[in-house]
């Protein structure tokens, strides 16, 4: 991967570290974090009845997950990975808060 | 990543979800294709019931027995012969006795007398078909996470690995041979790519099978967990199954009503007839008697085998509720499941699942190798690397290896003592004793010798099974008109044929070889 050129190549590499295991963390463990959110959201907010609606939530929370894996990785860098995540949790984490149901 | 594109990025996902889990993967991959044959397997590993064939008068003499095997029962449970098992399994329960997957009592028949086949204890394709998503000895709770994180990372290796490729269709028509590393690219991209739909089908499938599990919220903000209530307003999964009759009192015996016309009415109305019957309070006034469609041919609403119920005494068809066609959500669903578990499936559309998956499992093996064959020159110039060693020895053992611990556990089964206590153990032991011995086979060789001895291996076994088999069953051939038995045979010879071509490929001395295959195994020898 990318070695920061310059005059302490060491620190460069820790960078590099970090940069890689924080968007292990955000793909692994903030990926189901978010697919976990989604199915829960999803499953009280898609107009359908309700059985179905939990169906349809579940099955595509695998999806969901699996795409923000690949953004986690993919994002500019680590820090732009985590603020794309948390935007897009914040408002399904705030539709289960109104909805009383803690998950 | 910081300074990559896009295609970069991916690739580097692509190349460490893949190795991370890649030896799991390649064992659930080829576990679970050989499942697709799982009942084959397990009839052509019980030779006792080979000779079994069946007629158009098994229904009857089956019915017409069961009053000798289980008078006085309950209810009787019959699996009608059909092309996937020739023979007859009977279930029965006593009065009073809640029916349970594990309870009651069984028989296997002999379709033609409808005398019982004292089976050999195995478990035949059914511990394949349980490793593939439950491993062995250990909890299965546990077992089916860790297969669920494999597959989770095999639906990301596969979408970076499509992302990875921007000329996915040249690529496909691209193979260079005896180029090396360029090689198994290729090989790897055209087997991926080939089946591609399959391998999102089946991996997507499989996640869905095991969701409630893995991603309970759903379920846990609608119902707050209670998954039996949602079952139930989802009206799937047994829900609307109509309840069995329940006794009144002790019922009076009366002669019952012939079968025949029954059977007849269910060839009417179902493409392949039935496939099981149930009798409820045979033998007396009260008796039921319940058809279950054979082969159920639809995928939108798997589990839901149509039934048709006669009364006992008279043969006059009884009225059933009709059953709710599932919704749309439930449609996309049983689609999913009924595609990975393909019970709906006729012959070659079975075969062409099968070979699906033996092109899924070369994909996961080609992908294991490339991570080899790609480091090589980099770990020469270094000395030896204990990691790359590692991959190196996990490659053959997992590769190779698997397919002689299958060998092993096919040869347990046809050389054990048919009385033997815990013989179905015995054999499961004889699988991951043989698997282990090739890890420490491959920890010992270098890697061309690990390979190609234990690919020799796999020939051996694999074509020595149905040499074995036509010497000492002489029911299981085509000669004797069994088509189901000479297809697993054939099968074993081509996979043998195959592993033997691969270890004559791998048998030429370094110096004779073409300069790439000499980097390559001087590499070996600086790695071992």
């Amino acid at each position: 991967m990318t070695v920061a050129s310059g005059k302490d190549k060491a620190a460069g590499q820790a960078r590099h570290r970090m940069d890689i295991a924080s968007r292990l963390v955000l793909a692994v463990g903030g990926g189901y974090a978010l697919a976990a959110l989604a199915s829960a959201s999803l499953a009280l907010a898609l107009p359908l009845p309700r059985a179905q609606a939990v169906l349809a939530a579940t099955m595509l929370s695998f999806a969901l997950y699996c795409a923000l894996a690949v953004w986690a990785f993919c994002a500019a860098s680590a820090g732009r990975a985590w603020k794309g995540a948390a935007l897009l949790a914040a408002p399904m984490a705030l539709h289960l808060m109104l909805a009383g149901r803690a998950i | 990543m910081k300074g990559l594109g896009l295609r970069q990025a991916n690739a580097w996902l692509h190349t460490w979800s893949g190795l991370l889990l890649g030896w799991l993967l390649y064992a659930i991959f080829a576990t679970g294709t050989v499942s697709f044959f799982r009942d084959e397997l397990s009839f052509w590993m019980k030779p006792e019931l080979h000779a079994s064939r069946p007629d158009e008068g098994t229904a009857a003499r089956v019915l017409g027995a069961m009053a000798d095997y289980a008078p006085g029962a309950s209810s009787w449970q019959i699996s009608l012969p059909d092309e996937r098992n020739p023979s007859v399994a009977v279930q029965w329960y006593a009065q009073g006795e809640r029916p349970s997957k594990g309870g009651g009592s069984r028989l296997v028949l002999d379709a033609a007398t409808a005398q019982p086949l004292q089976a050999r204890d195995t478990r035949g394709g059914d511990f394949l078909y349980r490793f593939h998503f439950e491993l062995y000895g250990m909890p299965r709770i546990a077992a089916r996470w860790i297969v669920g994180v494999a597959t989770m990372f095999m639906l990301v290796a596969i979408v970076s690995g499509v992302i990875t490729h921007k000329k996915i269709f040249t690529d496909f028509f691209t193979f260079r041979r005896r180029k090396g590393q360029r090689s198994w690219m290729d090989a790897h991209n055209a087997l991926a790519v080939l089946a591609l739909p399959f391998h999102l089908m089946i991996t997507y499938s499989g996640l869905l099978l095991l969701m409630f599990m893995l991603m309970p919220w759903g379920v846990q903000s609608a119902y707050q967990g209670d998954l039996r209530a949602y079952f139930a307003e989802r009206g799937g999964r047994g829900a609307a199954q109509v309840a069995a009759p329940q006794a009144q009192g002790r019922a009076a015996p009366a002669p019952q009503a012939p079968v025949g016309p029954m059977l007849a009415q269910a060839r009417a109305a179902w493409p392949a007839g039935a496939g099981g019957i149930s009798v409820m309070q045979p033998g007396t006034t009260q008796a039921v008697v319940e058809l279950r469609e054979g082969g159920s041919t639809s995928l939108l609403d798997r589990g839901r085998a149509q039934r048709m119920r006669f009364d006992g005494v008279t043969g006059v068809r009884l009225p059933m509720p009709a059953e709710p066609a599932p919704d749309g959500v439930s449609m996309v669903y049983n689609v999913f499941s009924s595609l990975h578990l393909l019970r709906f499936a006729g012959p070659w559309l079975r075969w062409l699942f099968f070979a699906s998956g033996l092109l899924g499992t070369a994909m996961v093996a080609t992908g294991l190798v490339l991570w080899v064959v790609k480091r090589l020159p980099q770990r020469r110039k270094q000395g030896g690397h204990a990691g790359h060693r590692l991959v190196e020895c996990l490659n053959a053992a997992t590769v190779a290896g698997l397919p002689v611990a299958m060998g092993a556990y096919f040869w347990a089964n046809r050389l054990l003592p048919v009385g033997m206590a815990g013989r179905a153990d015995w054999e499961i032991t004889s699988f991951f004793a043989a698997w282990a011995a090739c890890l420490a086979h491959a920890l010992l060789r270098s890697h061309r010798q690990a390979w190609r001895e234990q690919l020799a291996a796999v020939a051996v076994l694999f074509a020595g099974l149905p040499l074995f088999s036509f010497l000492a069953y002489p029911h299981s051939h085509l000669a004797a008109g069994s088509w189901l038995l000479a297809g697993v045979d054939a099968t074993l010879l081509a996979l043998g044929a195959l592993a033997a071509a691969g270890a004559w490929t791998l048998r030429t001395p370094v110096a004779a070889r073409p300069a790439r295959q000499r980097e390559h195994a001087a590499a070996n020898e600086v790695a071992a």
